[in-house]
């Protein structure tokens, strides 16, 4: 769940092409909009990850912008209509030409979404990926909920759940645990609690 | 589960369980054992008896717990047996874990530098670990000994011996280390080295789970109750 495709294109052709190619993939919602501005009204409190097909001549406008903070992990994918065309390569984490073969958008978006598979099964959701880097850098309770705006009450209780969740109880633990799924660089963590 | 006697023959017990061979080298009782039954074997090496299978049923059976029998025992006899499985782990299992961490870690992709972070982990682990045994042994060991021998010389009264924490904390460290392994070790590794490691942790976390057990259940309250009666 919580698995979105939007297509925003001015061509109808475009968009339904895109659609029916991604069809395959069941389990994620495709929605389709000709005008970027038609997103704004939309709740996008319960996606989790997204991939945004737009034009990259698209002006990019502030709910654009806006979606994307909402939304954690999503892939902006701009649409090259000629190669002529002039477009911020710092946007995009991708641009496909219009002429891409079906399998190769099938591919990418599969790929992109089976990593959510694995993020469902990954055990700690955001949130608790934050609270335990701060864990890892050595951070105090009292220092974890001042830094995240939340009450030292909640902090523990996402301690627990992290605990509960890893199987791993102590700091040192955690710590490691966060290295390995590189949730922390190993240079940013409190060093006393590995010495 | 079966509780060993002293008629029983001292090869039954090693037939019964492996795991309690190290046990009984700790007592310094050696192989050869004939078909000799436990307290023939045990008068021989000089060995208390009664505290021998005391100790052996114990580690052999984890919800077999003879406190009161336990509490019995001279607190000297539970020192040395205490001296004698640290000495187990700081030369044979704490050497070969990290042997074996070693090698195993040597075994995964070079690339992969994050499983480094298990090895430094498991050697905090052994570092804290080690300065908890010599706490013991410099200043718990000699109080209990000098408390039992010569009560009168003992001036400062106030023993804080509450290891129960400590013991907590190494023992979710322990399990951490297993966890941090057999979750989320990556698949490319030599299989043989890991079964030999995970076989020695597990082996190791028995052995010291029983060890702490003698020492916050029976040591403890043994010298709280001298204490008391000073």
């Amino acid at each position: 769940m919580g698995k979105e495709i939007i297509i925003v294109h001015q061509a109808e052709i475009v968009r339904k092409g895109l659609s029916a190619i991604l069809e395959d993939l069941h389990t994620i919602k495709v929605s389709c909009f000709s005008d970027l501005h038609d997103l704004g009204a939309k709740d996008y409190s319960n996606v989790k990850k997204l991939m945004l097909f737009i034009p990259v001549s698209c002006r990019l406008t502030d709910q654009l912008l806006g979606l994307r903070t909402k939304v954690g992990d999503h892939e902006l994918i701009g649409l090259m209509g000629s190669e002529t065309e002039k477009y911020d390569s710092n946007i995009f984490d991708r641009v496909l030409p219009l002429n891409v073969s079906a399998e190769r958008v099938r591919e990418l978006a599969g790929h992109f979404f089976e990593h959510n598979l694995q993020d469902i099964n990954d055990e700690l959701t955001s949130r608790e990926k934050e609270v335990l880097r701060l864990i890892a850098m050595g951070k105090t309770n009292k220092a974890i909920a001042e830094t995240l705006f939340i009450s030292a009450h909640t902090v523990i209780s996402h301690r627990k759940n992290i605990t509960e969740k890893l199987g791993i109880k102590s700091i040192p633990g955690l710590t490691v645990y966060a290295i390995i799924q590189r949730i922390i660089d190993p240079a940013d963590i409190s060093h006393d609690q590995l010495s | 589960m079966q509780e060993f006697i002293k008629e029983d023959k001292m090869v039954q017990l090693v037939q019964a369980n492996y795991n309690l061979l190290p046990v009984i080298h700790r007592f310094g009782i050696r192989l050869g054992f004939g078909n000799k039954a436990v307290d023939e074997l045990c008068a021989r090496f000089g060995v208390n008896t009664d505290f021998f299978l005391a100790i052996v049923n114990t580690f052999h059976n984890k919800n077999f717990f003879p406190k009161d029998k336990l509490l019995a025992f001279s607190p000297l006899l539970i020192v040395d047996y205490l001296k004698k499985t640290h000495l187990y782990y700081t030369e044979y299992s704490l050497p070969r874990i990290e042997k074996l961490i070693h090698r195993l870690l040597l075994s995964t992709p070079e690339q992969n530098s994050e499983m480094k972070m298990i090895e430094k982990f498991y050697l905090a682990y052994k570092k804290k670990l080690l300065k908890h045994i010599r706490e013991e042994e410099e200043e718990v060991f000699p109080f209990v000994e000098k408390l039992v021998s010569h009560p009168d010389e003992i001036e400062d009264k106030a023993f804080d011996a509450n290891f129960e924490k400590e013991h907590e904390h190494v023992d979710f460290e322990l399990d951490d280390l297993k966890n941090l392994i057999l979750k989320y070790l990556v698949p490319e590794y030599d299989d043989l080295v890991c079964n030999k490691l995970i076989q020695e942790i597990y082996r190791f976390e028995k052995d010291i789970r029983d060890h702490s057990r003698m020492e916050d259940a029976i040591l403890i309250p043994q010298v709280n109750l001298l204490l008391k009666s000073m």
